[in-house]
C-alpha cells in the first residue's frame, strides 16, 4: 500500500506530521512517500491508497496552487473515480474551492473542483475549538486560521459540529466529504486525538483492525478531552 | 511637543506605579494601561531615550534583551527595559513611563525594549528604535503566531525603515527582513557537529523563497538554522558582519571574527541556543559602538537568567529548572535534545501546559507532534513524567516516540507529580517548564529537594 503525503517540506505547520508518524505505525508494511514541490503528485502516476495534505501558510497556498493548477484536469477525475482516499486538513481544503480572495479583494484560482470560495481576513485569526458529530462518532479538535470558507452545500459537508463553529461563523457545517475525500479545518493530530475515526480510517484502506496501536492510552486522552468540553463557559478560541 | 494629556497620563501612571509598590508588588503592566487609556498615543509622543533597542524574535528575546541590559549597565550606562514586565504593549509603555521623570524628560541613557513579535506593530512604529535585534523566526503558538510567514510580514511592515537591523543570517526567514534598511548580520560558521540535511521533526524554509526549489545546506544546524545557496537561482544566506568562528566548552570562549580580526570571548553557556543569544550580544554591542575589549569585560561579567536555567545539587542528586517553552515546537526541542544528552541518569518532568488555557478552555496540544519527543528514548532517561491537564496527550506522544509505557507517568497537577519522581539511582532531575509556570516549577524543585534532604 501507497500513502502519498503531498509538499511536506511547507505543509506540516501545526503538529500535522503526527498523524502519518501515527499511521506509519498502524501500518507498519505500508510505504510512506514524500512529494516535493517541483514533483508531479504520485497519485496522478500510479495507484495510492492515502492522499495526505495538510496546513500551509497563505503563501504556501499561493505557491503548490501555482504548481498544481496545469493537473487540475486530472485531478477532477481521480477524486470521482474513488480508489484513491485523500485526506487534506487545515487549509489545504482550501485550494479545491473556484478561489481565496485575499485582503485586499483580489482572487487567487482555486482548482475549482468544488463551487465554494474562501475569504482571508488577516490579521484576524480565528481560533475554534470543536466538537462534531461524523456518522456515529464524536470528532474532538481544533481549528486555527485566517480564513472562512462559503458555499459549501450540506450535503457534502463532512460532519456538524456542537461546539465551535464550522466553515465560516454562520455555520455548523464543517469540512467536505463526498466520494473517499474528507477535508476538513479540523488541524493537527486530528487522527491521534479522534481513536473512531483512525479505526473509520483505517476500514476505508481496506486494513480494519481489532485495536489500534497505543488505544488505551489514546481512548484515556480522548474522554479526559471529552470532559473538559463540558466546562461551563468554555472559550472557544 | 508633547501634550497636556501625555503629561497628565504620565503623572496618572507614575502616580499608579507608587502605589502598586506600596502593595508590594512591581507594576510592570498597569502603569501602561493606564497611560494608555488616558492617552492612546502615549509611546508615539514620549521623548526617546539617546539609545533605544528592540529586541524581538520567536525564541530567545528574554535571554537576549535581559544579557543587553545587564551588559549596559555594567559599562556605566543607566537603563530601564521591560525585564520583569510583559513585551507587549502595556510592558513596553510601562518601559517608557519609567525611562521618564515626573516631568516627561528622559532620565536614562538607554531603553532596552523586549518586544512579542507579533505585538511589534503596536510597539515599533511608536518607540522608533535606532536599533532593532531579531533573534530569529520559527513556528510558535498557532493561536496567537499563526506561522513564520505572518510573523515576518508583521515585522518587516511596521519596523520604521530608519532602524538599523541586526538580523541572524543563519535564520533564513528573518534574515531577509527590512531589504530596504541598513542591515547587518550575524552568525555562527561551520562546525565539526553540523549536518547538510535536515533531521529535525521540522524544518522551516527548506524551499527557495524566490524560485521554491529545495535549498542545498553548506551547514545545518538544526532545523532550518545555517548556512543556505538555491542551486537553482542562486539565491543565499548573507554575509555575515560577525561570525563565531570556534566555540571552545572545554576553555569555555567564543571565538568571533569580524573582517580580518579575531577576538576571543568568555562563553557564557554551552548550549548551542544560548551561544547564538550571545553571539547576537556581541553583534549588537559592537554595532553601538563598544570595543572589542569592553565586549570582552562586559560578557565576562554576565550570565544567563536564573528564570532560565538553575540548578541545585542535594545529596549528589542535581534538581534543575530548565525553560521549555509551551506551545514552541522548535525551541522546546534544543531543550529536550540539551537534557537527553547530559551526563548520567535522568528523570524528567515535562510542566509545559499553559496557564490561562486550562482555566477555560482546552488547550491545544498538537505542536507536541513538531517536539522532539525521540531526544527522551533512550536509557538513561529512565522517567518521564508527564504533568498537566495535557498530561494523558503527552502520554500518547511519548508512547508513539517509542519511550517505553513503564518510564511514563501522568499526573494532571504539576506540584503533585513532583512526588513520582523516583530519586533512587538517578543523578539529575529536569523539571522543563513553560514561562508561565516559573511559580509552579519553584514549588516542585522544593519539593524534590526536600525529598532528598529527607532521604526519601
Amino acid at each position: 500500500m501507497k500513502i502519498e503525503v503531498l509538499y511536506p517540506e511547507i505543509c506540516t505547520l501545526f503538529g500535522d506530521k503526527g498523524n502519518m508518524k501515527y499511521l506509519s505505525q498502524c501500518l507498519p508494511d505500508a510505504e510512506f512517500v514524500s512529494t516535493e514541490l517541483n514533483d508531479k503528485p504520485l497519485f496522478l502516476q500510479e495507484e495510492v491508497a492515502l492522499v495526505y495534505m495538510c496546513s500551509m501558510s497563505e503563501k504556501s497556498q499561493e505557491l503548490i496552487l501555482s504548481r498544481l493548477m496545469q493537473y487540475k484536469d486530472e485531478i477532477a477525475p481521480m477524486l470521482k473515480e474513488g480508489r484513491t482516499l485523500f485526506l487534506f486538513v487545515g487549509n489545504a481544503l482550501e485550494l479545491l474551492g473556484s478561489y481565496i480572495q485575499r485582503e485586499d479583494g483580489s482572487k487567487v484560482e482555486g482548482l475549482g473542483l468544488f463551487d465554494f470560495y474562501s475569504v482571508r481576513q488577516a490579521p484576524n485569526r480565528f481560533n475554534n475549538l470543536m466538537k462534531a458529530k461524523f456518522k456515529d462518532m464524536t470528532l474532538i479538535g481544533y481549528s486555527s486560521r485566517f480564513s472562512h470558507t462559503y458555499g459549501i452545500s450540506e450535503d457534502i459537508s463532512f460532519c456538524k459540529t456542537e461546539i465551535g463553529k464550522g466553515m465560516n461563523p454562520d455555520t455548523n457545517d464543517e469540512g467536505i466529504y463526498t466520494g473517499k475525500l474528507i477535508a476538513t479545518y479540523l488541524l493537527g493530530p486530528l487522527l491521534i486525538q479522534n481513536p473512531d475515526f483512525v479505526h473509520f480510517l483505517l476500514a476505508e484502506l481496506g486494513w480494519p483492525m481489532d485495536k489500534i496501536p497505543y488505544e488505551d492510552a489514546m481512548r484515556e486522552a480522548y474522554a479526559y478531552k471529552l470532559k473538559e468540553f463540558a466546562k461551563p463557559e468554555l472559550e472557544l478560541s | 511637543m508633547a501634550s497636556f494629556r501625555f503629561h497628565v497620563a504620565l503623572v496618572a501612571a507614575k502616580l499608579s506605579k507608587t502605589v502598586i509598590r506600596l502593595l508590594g508588588r512591581n507594576g510592570t503592566h498597569t502603569p501602561g494601561v493606564i497611560a494608555q487609556k488616558l492617552c492612546p498615543d502615549f509611546l508615539a509622543q514620549a521623548p526617546k531615550a539617546p539609545l533605544a533597542i528592540c529586541v524581538t524574535g520567536t525564541n530567545g528575546k528574554t535571554t537576549v534583551s535581559n544579557l543587553l541590559t545587564d551588559c549596559l549597565e555594567k559599562s556605566g550606562k543607566s537603563v530601564v527595559s521591560n525585564r520583569t514586565g510583559s513585551n507587549i504593549v502595556p510592558g513596553c509603555m510601562t518601559n517608557v513611563i519609567n525611562s521618564l521623570n515626573w516631568t516627561g524628560k528622559c532620565r536614562v541613557d538607554a531603553t532596552v525594549f523586549e518586544v512579542d513579535e507579533r505585538a511589534s506593530r503596536l510597539i515599533l512604529p511608536y518607540v522608533n528604535p535606532d536599533y532593532l535585534v531579531v533573534t530569529g523566526l520559527f513556528r510558535d503558538s498557532l493561536k496567537r503566531n499563526a506561522h513564520p510567514d505572518y510573523i515576518f510580514s508583521v515585522i518587516d511592515t511596521y519596523c520604521p525603515d530608519s532602524a538599523k537591523v541586526i538580523l541572524n543570517a543563519d535564520e533564513l526567514c528573518s534574515s531577509m527582513l527590512k531589504k530596504n534598511s541598513q542591515r547587518v548580520f550575524y552568525g555562527i560558521g561551520a562546525q565539526p557537529d553540523d549536518k547538510t540535511e535536515p533531521y529535525n521533526l521540522i524544518a522551516d524554509y527548506q524551499l527557495c523563497p524566490e524560485c521554491g526549489t529545495k535549498l542545498k545546506y553548506n551547514y545545518l544546524r538544526y532545523h532550518h538554522i545555517g548556512d543556505v545557496v538555491c542551486p537553482n537561482c542562486g539565491l543565499h544566506s548573507a554575509d555575515k558582519k560577525y561570525l563565531a568562528t570556534e566555540i571552545n566548552r572545554e576553555n569555555m570562549t567564543l571565538t568571533m571574527r569580524e573582517g580580518d580580526t579575531e577576538t576571543v570571548y568568555p562563553l557564557i553557556h554551552t548550549a548551542l541556543f544560548n551561544i547564538y543569544n550571545e553571539v547576537t550580544v556581541i553583534s549588537a554591542l559592537r554595532e553601538i559602538g563598544y570595543q572589542q575589549e569592553q565586549v570582552q569585560e562586559l560578557i565576562a561579567q554576565i550570565h544567563v537568567p536564573d528564570s532560565r536555567h538553575n540548578e541545585t545539587t542535594v545529596n549528589g542528586v542535581t534538581v534543575i529548572q530548565a525553560l521549555s517553552k509551551g506551545q514552541s515546537a522548535v525551541s522546546s526541542s534544543r531543550t529536550f535534545e540539551y537534557v537527553a544528552n547530559e551526563e548520567g541518569r535522568k528523570a524528567v518532568i515535562l510542566a509545559m501546559d499553559d496557564l490561562s488555557d486550562r482555566k477555560k478552555s482546552i488547550e491545544y496540544s498538537g505542536w507536541i507532534y513538531d517536539l522532539e519527543f525521540e531526544q527522551f528514548n533512550r536509557d538513561d532517561v529512565v522517567q518521564v513524567i508527564c504533568s498537566g491537564p495535557r498530561c494523558y496527550d503527552h502520554k500518547v506522544r511519548c508512547l508513539i516516540a517509542g519511550i517505553p509505557e513503564e518510564k511514563i507517568q501522568v499526573n494532571t497537577s504539576e506540584v503533585a507529580a513532583a512526588d513520582m519522581v523516583t530519586l533512587d539511582g538517578v543523578d539529575r532531575v529536569y523539571i522543563l517548564y513553560d514561562c508561565e509556570n516559573y511559580g509552579m516549577s519553584c514549588e516542585m524543585k522544593q519539593k524534590i529537594i526536600k525529598r532528598l534532604e529527607e532521604g526519601k
